[in-house]
């Protein structure tokens, strides 16, 4: 997913001279092709989160369109405010990239560990949160910030799902199998389902839920088809997307079921990798299994 | 600095200038029950030398191409930017009555939903960075906008502030001028007794900014200090001033940092206001 914003970002600075970029000393050994293809139109603006956000802030003031880079909780809820304030009240072409959120930098520990960033952020008016899975899905998303500008955050991983053929930046169909069940899954533990159904007889149509803010009628159509939906997220249970999902059923009336898989409000202070924390937290393709067999028994 | 650089005339008119923007304040702030009348009176001077001699704006355009951008990042003293905007004609006087009132676009901390205001603030240590960027910005289209900031002195003791301090002079922005309403006060008393920023001068200095140093309520020292440029540095002036000033019974009080006047205080401040400017 990384290298799949830095070939748009090469390809966006040939379009325009308005196209800036912004780290907060983050992106060694990706982003030098950047620095030399912008010039001075790259900073890195040192460890400095708030700064970062200001920094841009001030530059979508006049009329630049500023992507910044960084991980963690680093450009999310380091600087929360500077987002609030600064950039979407005063609705600026400003567009956080975030490459490592999850549990991504797993035994890295808790402070590298992004889990409350969707419920942070899409609580912000103006704020455009995107989760995408894959590196198409990665480009879908360059390419609308590129055209429709930000406010905007986007959520990923260094690398994605293995899902190729997404369509549109709201919800896509990653596997359908006529279930009853569905899996709605945000951002790269997409993977925990498609592993799931490659590994199981009882297979459920999967989706790639992309972005927080529009097209909802599109979800409600799909969640209506369902008994039951799982909501598969890499976040706190509190405001992501559990949380949009209900909304959403509740807005539209909707039967549908819907059980979530995420982690339960709790510190991920267990030690270990992405993979084996998704595992001890329940939120892995085991307990995708258990969870659907639960409700084939009814 | 003490050169006079103001003919009378020029001087009487900056006189008249925040006069007005007092006298309006200290109404307003009576009517509406709003605070910081000590934080506004501080620093009027500064914003009267900026709107009447040092920026360039178009009221007929406030996002004109070519205008200085100002920001003022202790939010909290919005009235004396409002009343500045109404008396250069950028806002309707009769908009100034509606003030922190339900309807008006006229909020307790300033608010760019009013004509001629650039950003938003109120939360202390925004306005610096949201200024480097846009000087930055302006270097990068080869323009000659000039960008002011202006800052409280408690205010410093945020660490954004210092980020963005870094932050302009590592990219040289010339084009960049901060003041500090250095009152020596903040919220709840003097800034000794809570964060000392003894030696403030320095202190940019040694971050790598043009120090200058002012008496924030004399017109020809700000408009000298304020007219400064110095190649491939940001510049600092530390406008030395007085919270209340101009109002005998709120000078130097901290009781003034939050209270609103009552009808009868106001009438003596304004009665102190006309002597003090005459
Ligand atoms: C981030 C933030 N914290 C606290 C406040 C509350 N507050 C408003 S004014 C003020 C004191 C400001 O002191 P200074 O910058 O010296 O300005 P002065 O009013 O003394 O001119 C405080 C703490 C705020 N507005 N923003």
């Amino acid at each position: 997913m990384r290298s799949t914003i830095i070939n748009k970002l090469l390809e966006f600075n040939k379009k325009s001279n308005d196209i800036m970029f912004i780290t907060a000393d983050l992106g060694f050994g990706a982003f030098e092709p950047v620095f030399e293809a912008f010039g001075n139109r790259s900073i890195n603006v040192g460890i400095a989160e708030q700064n970062m956000i200001l920094f841009a802030s001030g530059l979508a003031l006049n009329h630049k369109k500023v992507f910044c880079y960084s991980i963690a909780t680093f450009p999310s809820l380091r600087c929360l405010e500077q987002i609030r304030n600064d950039t979407c009240y005063h609705n600026l072409d400003v567009n956080i990239l975030n490459v490592g959120t999850g549990v991504e930098y797993g035994p890295l520990g808790i402070t590298h560990h992004s889990t409350e960033d969707v419920a942070c952020l899409r609580a912000i008016p103006n704020m455009k949160v995107y989760t995408p899975s894959c590196k198409e899905e990665v480009a879908l998303v360059m390419d609308e910030i590129y055209s429709c500008g930000g406010p905007s955050y986007m959520r990923m991983n260094k690398s994605g799902a293995t899902f190729n053929s997404p369509t549109n930046t709201t919800i896509n169909v990653v596997e359908n199998h006529k279930s009853k069940v569905a899996i709605i899954a945000s951002g790269t533990i997409l993977q925990e389902a498609i592993d799931y159904n490659s590994e199981n007889d009882n297979k459920v149509d999967i989706y790639s839920l992309v972005n927080y803010f529009k097209n909802s009628d599109m979800i409600a159509n799909i969640m209506k088809q369902y008994d039951t939906i799982i909501s598969l997220e890499e976040h706190q249970l509190t405001g992501g997307l559990y949380s949009y999902l209900c909304e959403i059923k509740n807005a539209f009336g909707i039967e549908t079921k819907i059980i979530p898989l995420a982690f339960h409000n709790e510190f991920t202070c267990v030690v270990g990798k992405q993979k084996e924390l998704r595992k001890h937290y329940k939120i892995d393709k085991n307990k995708i299994k258990k969870v659907v067999e639960k409700i084939n028994k009814g | 600095m003490s050169n006079d650089c103001l003919s009378e005339d020029e001087l009487k008119k900056l006189k008249n200038f925040a006069k007005d923007i007092k006298i309006n304040a200290v109404k307003m702030t009576c009517k509406s029950g709003a605070s910081h009348i000590g934080a506004i009176l501080s620093l009027t001077d500064i914003v009267a030398t900026l709107y009447g001699k040092i920026l360039h704006y178009d009221v007929k355009n406030p996002k004109d191409e070519n205008r200085d951008i100002f920001i003022l990042s202790k939010g909290h003293a919005g009235v004396a930017q409002y009343c500045a905007l109404a008396e250069i004609g950028m806002i309707e006087k009769k908009d100034l009555e509606g003030y922190y009132t339900y309807g008006s676009l006229l909020s307790g901390h300033v608010s760019h939903k009013v004509r001629g205001v650039e950003v938003s603030t109120g939360s202390l240590g925004h306005g610096l960075g949201l200024a480097v960027g846009i000087a930055y910005s302006f270097k990068l289209d080869k323009k000659s906008n000039q960008v002011y900031v202006l800052m409280g002195d408690g205010e410093c003791e945020e660490g954004s502030v210092w980020e963005a301090v870094m932050l302009a002079v590592q990219l040289k922005l010339d084009n960049l001028h901060v003041i500090v309403d250095r009152n020596s006060m903040q919220a709840l008393g003097d800034c000794k007794d809570i964060i000392d920023l003894d030696n403030l001068e320095e202190r940019f200095k040694a971050f790598g900014f043009n120090v200058l140093s002012c008496d924030g309520h004399n017109f020809n020292e700000l408009v000298n200090s304020l007219s400064v440029l110095c190649e491939h540095k940001p510049s600092v002036v530390v406008a030395h001033t007085i919270k209340g000033k101009g109002v005998s019974f709120m000078e130097n009080n901290i009781l003034w940092h939050y209270r609103n006047p009552n009808q009868e205080q106001a009438a003596q401040a304004i009665k102190e206001l006309e002597d003090y400017y005459a």
